[in-house]
């Protein structure tokens, strides 16, 4: 009991499951849509990933894993790679519509003048819209990170593999030299940005759709551009996908591995960064793309300034949100 | 955002923390690969081949705690020019499943290969144990579809069949299966002066191995 207060007291204020106005806002948002309907949008949601799931592993049956040509590495990782890639891409799309659109329903209905002004309220609303985001996204959350967390595991079981020498077998003749220790900061680096790197970017796009609602005054712009991050980020995800498969289907001896850059876009744009789960291919990457043993600290590092950033957009809307003359 | 800080520093450490222990405990628990290597000598589980006749070579294997005794048997029409007769043998390891090798051998030389009459037999180890247990080899020689770890000081010869080969390059991982040993005695030339074939390289680390230099 006392370790999950001590939890519950790093978390903000207006972030805790008993704050009223995220309370108001969770309750708002089942109110929303009739029980029978959520229902439905349940079901069918979990028969699609089913159905995603099974048509993967029957790809993966057939070796030819969805998004993972010339893949050798574990086969779970090979059926559950594209699932959860899309799982991941969808409640992105879910984090940079849903806070925004339930202000603008707030907007609409005109209670978000009466919220604001309350001492604080706009900027409450903001912080807490963005919490309640986390909150309705639980399940796909756990959908996403549960297999991350086992990777992970299966990753540090991997490393013991060679006498204990696996990670040093894969240090010789790498492009920089690192020694033993920053080699092993740098897959602790790499594995930790994996890990987060999901809930630093559906917490970006939730930041920056907020951002856009409150920055914006004309609602259809903002919508506009709501729609162009969506579709660019379609486009990008499509894209990462595509390279990595294209690259992997062509001669392996002619096929460029790609440089670093490369790697860090595709772990940003295409979610990658699960690729980068599967220590074969992480050390595969290590060898054959010059400084690809940086690319796990480098994406930490972008993981961290993604979180500056979510931070500045939101505060940026908390602001904005404050200002007298929103409609 | 402190709470996103602290939490990716802690996963962070955990994380470091996880890996050198992980590396840590393959250490203390792994003992190497199942099937020996030939010592410094030359000599493999106590068998000097040089100075052995076939019957010494069938009697020494079937004596071995490590070789099933009524495994060993003269396999017949198989014999390599020049070479001793080749002998068939089991050597189980309670670790991993009993592994079919197969033996011949010539005054200054002795070939170790996994038995090759069954697709379905085992490698006799990976890569990775080898460059675990040895360290990086001399030199690596592309010998058509299949790469050779070179260990000079050892006159060792290591056959792998690499995950991929075309014409002058080859990927070489850790998982790759090791198909055979191949050593010359000490009473022979010095390896280096023998066994090193072109195309061949300086030992660049696994993945890609480019055998010889760009146009």
């Amino acid at each position: 009991m006392r370790a999950h207060d001590y939890l519950l007291a790093q978390v903000p204020p207006w972030a805790r499951p008993g704050n009223p106005m995220l309370r108001y806002m969770l309750q708002r948002e089942e109110r929303r849509h009739p029980p029978l309907i959520r229902l439905a949008i349940n079901v069918i949601g979990a028969g699609v990933l089913i159905a995603v799931l099974l048509f993967s592993y029957r790809m993966a049956q057939q070796d030819t894993p969805l998004g993972l040509s010339s893949f050798n590495g574990s086969p779970l990782f090979a059926v559950l790679y594209f699932p959860l890639a899309l799982v991941q891409f969808f409640a992105m799309l879910l984090a940079i519509l849903g806070p925004a659109n339930a202000l603008a329903i707030e907007q609409a209905r005109g209670t978000w003048e009466t919220l604001k002004i309350t001492s604080h309220g706009g900027e409450l609303a903001i912080w807490a819209r963005w919490a309640a985001m986390f909150y309705q996204l639980r399940w796909l959350l756990a959908i996403i990170l549960v297999p991350r967390l086992f990777f992970a595991g299966r990753m540090l079981v991997d490393l013991t593999a060679y006498q204990g020498r696996h990670l040093d077998l894969y240090l010789v003749g790498i492009t920089p030299e690192v020694p033993l220790e920053a080699g092993l900061a740098l897959l602790a680096a790499g594995m930790t940005a994996s890990l987060v790197l999901p809930l630093a970017l559906i917490g970006f796009n939730a930041a920056l759709g907020l951002s856009l609602a409150t920055v914006i005054r004309r609602h259809q712009i903002a919508s506009l551009l709501r729609l162009a991050v969506v579709i660019g980020q379609w486009f990008a995800f499509g894209l990462a996908l595509l390279a990595i498969d294209v690259n992997g289907r062509a001669s392996w001896y002619t096929s460029d591995a790609g440089s670093w850059r490369d790697h860090v876009i595709l772990a940003l744009a295409g979610d990658h960064g699960l690729r980068l789960m599967d220590l074969r291919t992480q050390f595969e990457m290590w060898a054959d793309v010059e400084y690809g043993v940086l690319v796990g600290g480098l994406v930490l590092a972008i993981v961290l300034a993604l979180g500056l950033i979510t931070n500045g957009l939101l505060r940026l809307a908390a602001r904005h949100a404050s200002l007298p003359g929103r409609e | 955002m402190k709470l996103f800080g602290w939490l990716l520093a802690a996963l962070f450490a955990v994380l470091i923390a996880g890996a050198a222990g992980a590396r840590w405990l393959g250490q203390q628990g792994q003992g190497g690969p199942g099937f020996p290597f030939p010592d410094e000598s030359g000599c493999w589980n106590g068998l000097c081949f040089a100075s052995l006749s076939p019957d010494d070579v069938l009697a020494g294997l079937r004596e071995s705690g490590r070789v099933a005794p009524a495994s060993v048997t003269v396999v017949e029409g198989l014999q390599p020019g020049g070479y001793d007769p080749l002998i068939a043998f089991t050597w189980t390891n309670s670790a991993e499943r009993p592994l079919p090798v197969l033996l011949y051998w010539a005054t200054h030389s002795y070939h170790l290969t996994r038995d090759w009459r069954q697709d379905a037999n085992p490698a006799l180890m990976s890569a990775g144990d080898v460059l675990a247990a040895l360290g990086p080899p001399d030199r690596v020689s592309l010998l058509a579809d299949q790469v050779s770890l070179q260990y000079a000081a050892r006159r060792l010869e290591v056959l792998v069949v690499p995950s991929r080969s075309y014409l002058d390059q080859a990927e070489l991982l850790p998982g790759d299966a090791v198909i055979g040993l191949f050593v010359i005695s000490g009473d022979s030339p010095p390896a280096a002066e023998t066994v090193y074939y072109p195309p061949s390289t300086p030992w660049q680390g696994f993945g890609l191995i480019r055998f010889a230099t760009q146009p």
